[in-house]
């Protein structure tokens, strides 16, 4: 009966001994985790930041930090999670406050929006550890055409990209009262180096349909801001891009 | 006694530590066959490749062989020249490649770098109806065409393809002498010429305008084409007249196309240049309506079978005509993509761990930020290829940490 006990004790033992050697270093792994996400902000921002100008909008700040920590632009063309209809929780309304404030969203158009949220029957979306969320949704048209209706939005409520159809069509006019509307919704009209760019992409377009593309860039922002309306599809945002990566697509930056 | 339970509570956690991350040896697991040290002499053949006994090329990347490491390739052009998109080949002191320059009335040119680097020299610039000849120098299933550069001594010849107005069509053979330094026409070889493969180390070349006059192979040292193959045999007239030729090692293998046969089928012959043998390797009775002929890699020919969204890839033995099974090949049963072949080992396509960012505009003109798989590249030994042993090495890019 002693044996026993002793043979159990020395297994007993044997584990905590494992479990101490095994755990012991784990505090220090957790001190060190926290030492290096410290050092992840000023590390990547200080060499080529924004303005300061930038860095005092919040929304503009988000925007670029979160390109520069996590690599995402914005989730257009991402492939999102599919989810269920009670995921969707206050989405709608957060979008439905935003646009609300918009001199430029009419009745019109939001009860299109509404009509299209509530027959979506596919529902996906992402987010991220900065606090941006994006949602796509499979909505029916009347005419019985399938088309997605797609937002994202930071975490304090400011619209990020939308992407709509609706029967109303847009003028390069409307365009640039949308982006005037839009900056001033979300702060970004208080950078003073907005510069209008010729946009030199011609997407494809169907038959009876036409494009308007308008776009603007803050280098001081590092943001490129844009309003399309392609294929009867309206589409606006801001994203962040390097001066460099702008060179790279089909728009230019004024001559100077 | 007691003091054995004591010496057990101390031994049995150090037992059990040792124990933690010590694999014990899978007696049925076979050892992988190590990758022997790469030794590679390439035979010399009047045809210059994507490949010289240290490195593979394409058009902005080269892959070294003895290091195992991939880095960009991009020399300085001269002022106003673009590369295009065909790919260089070498001839183990300097790469020769196809330039353009842009305008109104653009135009492409020869161009030559040495291996080391240093000045891009232009060795033949085209006139407004000039073409560099280029062709699928190294097999079908290469993805870039490459300028058709023949060795002859000190000597590089290429293929100008002339076209004009007043002018009758015609292909000249060009030769830059390095010695010298200058360029010249050599002879006028025909109306448009072709190159479709080599045999024995020369390329082999077909009249497009005169395709009865037979195939044709062309000594860079003299200028000399000698009829490799006739129009004028019945039984091997169709691999001189065939709209798509593959001509590699001893063979040449042409499709028929369906619309050509009154039973609608596709066939695929080949010809062996040594025997004289003539088999069917594959026809539309394989399970695809069309079936096209891809590359030669030893005496195997790659085939593609395809039907409405439906293709499948596979190899017949050109000597047999047997299908070839156990070949290296990837999860869904493709076999592994064979580019280039250098010595006794293949150059093939590997999925990659390596992601590139790539940003676009969209179809509703959204900047877009895509993360893009980068094919890498790998070498294997033949015979494990055929044998399908993933034993092949990885070309690292230069800076990535090896595992």
């Amino acid at each position: 009966m002693k044996q026993r006990l002793f043979t159990a004790a020395a297994f007993l033992a044997a584990f905590a001994f494992l479990a101490l050697v095994l755990a012991a270093p784990l505090p220090l792994m957790e001190r060190s985790d926290e030492a290096l996400y410290a050092q992840v902000m000023p590390r990547q921002l200080t060499a080529d930041g924004q303005s300061t100008q930038a860095r005092s909008i919040d929304f503009a700040r988000q925007l670029y930090d979160r390109d520069q920590l996590l690599g995402i632009k914005n989730y257009a063309g991402a492939l999102l999670q599919m989810t269920d209809q009670e995921a969707l929780g206050d989405a709608p309304d957060r979008l439905y406050d935003f646009l609300r404030q918009m001199d430029f969203w009419s009745e019109e158009e939001q009860a299109e929006l509404e009509r299209q949220i509530a027959n979506a029957d596919h529902w996906r979306s992402a987010s991220d550890s900065v606090g941006f969320s994006a949602w796509n949704l499979n909505t029916t048209q009347d005419w019985e055409q399938c088309s997605s209706l797609q937002w994202e939005m930071s975490a304090e409520g400011q619209l990020v990209r939308m992407l709509m159809r609706n029967s109303r069509e847009y003028t390069g006019q409307d365009l640039e009262h949308l982006m005037d509307e839009y900056l001033a919704v979300t702060g970004l009209d208080v950078l003073d180096d907005w510069q209008v760019l010729d946009v030199l992409i011609q997407p494809y377009v169907t038959e009876g349909n036409t494009s308007e593309l308008r776009a603007r860039y803050s280098p001081g922002a590092k943001l490129y801001l844009y309003a399309n309306y392609v294929n009867g599809m309206l589409v606006f945002g801001v994203c962040p891009l390097e001066q460099e990566e702008l060179a790279q697509l089909d728009v230019s930056l004024p001559e100077q | 006694m007691k003091r054995n339970h004591w010496l057990l509570a101390v031994a049995l956690p150090l037992l059990l530590l040792a124990g933690c991350g010590a694999k014990e040896p899978d007696p049925g697991a076979e050892a992988p066959t190590p990758t022997p040290a790469i030794q590679i002499e390439k035979p010399q053949s009047q045809v210059l490749h994507s490949t010289d006994s240290r490195s593979y090329y394409t058009q902005n990347t080269r892959y070294d062989l003895e290091t195992m490491t991939a880095r960009d390739w991009r020399p300085e052009l001269p002022r106003g020249y673009q590369m295009t998109a065909e790919g260089p080949v070498s001839d183990g002191q300097a790469l020769y490649f196809v330039l353009t320059r842009p305008g109104e009335s653009s135009s492409k040119a020869l161009g030559r770098v040495p291996l080391e680097g240093g000045e891009v020299q232009i060795l033949y610039e085209c006139g407004e109806h000039e073409q560099i000849g280029i062709a699928y120098t190294d097999g079908a299933g290469e993805y870039y065409k490459r300028p058709i550069l023949l060795r002859s001594g000190e000597r590089r010849c290429f293929l100008v393809n002339r076209w004009g107005e007043e002018e009758e069509d015609s292909t000249w053979l060009y030769a830059w002498d390095s010695a010298s330094g200058t360029c010249e026409p050599v002879k006028r070889l025909g109306g448009h010429v072709r190159f479709w493969g080599e045999y024995q180390g020369r390329a082999v070349l077909r009249d497009s305008w005169e395709p009865e006059a037979g195939l044709f192979q062309l000594d860079a040292e003299t200028g000399e084409m000698t009829v490799l193959l006739s129009s004028e045999n019945a039984e091997t007239s169709q691999f001189v007249l065939g709209p798509a030729l593959l001509i590699r090692e001893n063979f040449i293998c042409v499709g028929s196309i369906f619309a050509q046969n009154p039973d609608g089928k596709e066939r695929v012959y080949c010809l062996d240049l040594e025997t004289g043998a003539v088999r069917q390797l594959a026809s539309s009775d394989d399970g695809y309506l069309l079936v096209r002929v891809q590359d030669i890699w030893d005496g195997k020919l790659r085939v593609r079978g395809s039907e409405g969204y439906e293709s499948e890839l596979w190899y017949v033995d050109c000597s047999t005509g047997q299908k070839v099974k156990g070949m290296l090949a990837d999860e869904s049963g493709t076999p592994m993509h064979i580019r280039a072949q250098i010595g006794e080992y293949y150059l093939i396509d590997v999925e990659s761990e390596r992601w590139t960012k790539q940003l676009w505009i969209n179809d509703q003109g959204e900047p877009v930020n895509s993360w893009v798989n980068q094919r890498g590249l790998a070498l294997i030994a033949k015979e494990d290829y055929w044998a399908g042993r993933p034993d092949y090495q990885i070309f690292k890019w230069e800076g990535e940490q090896v595992p």
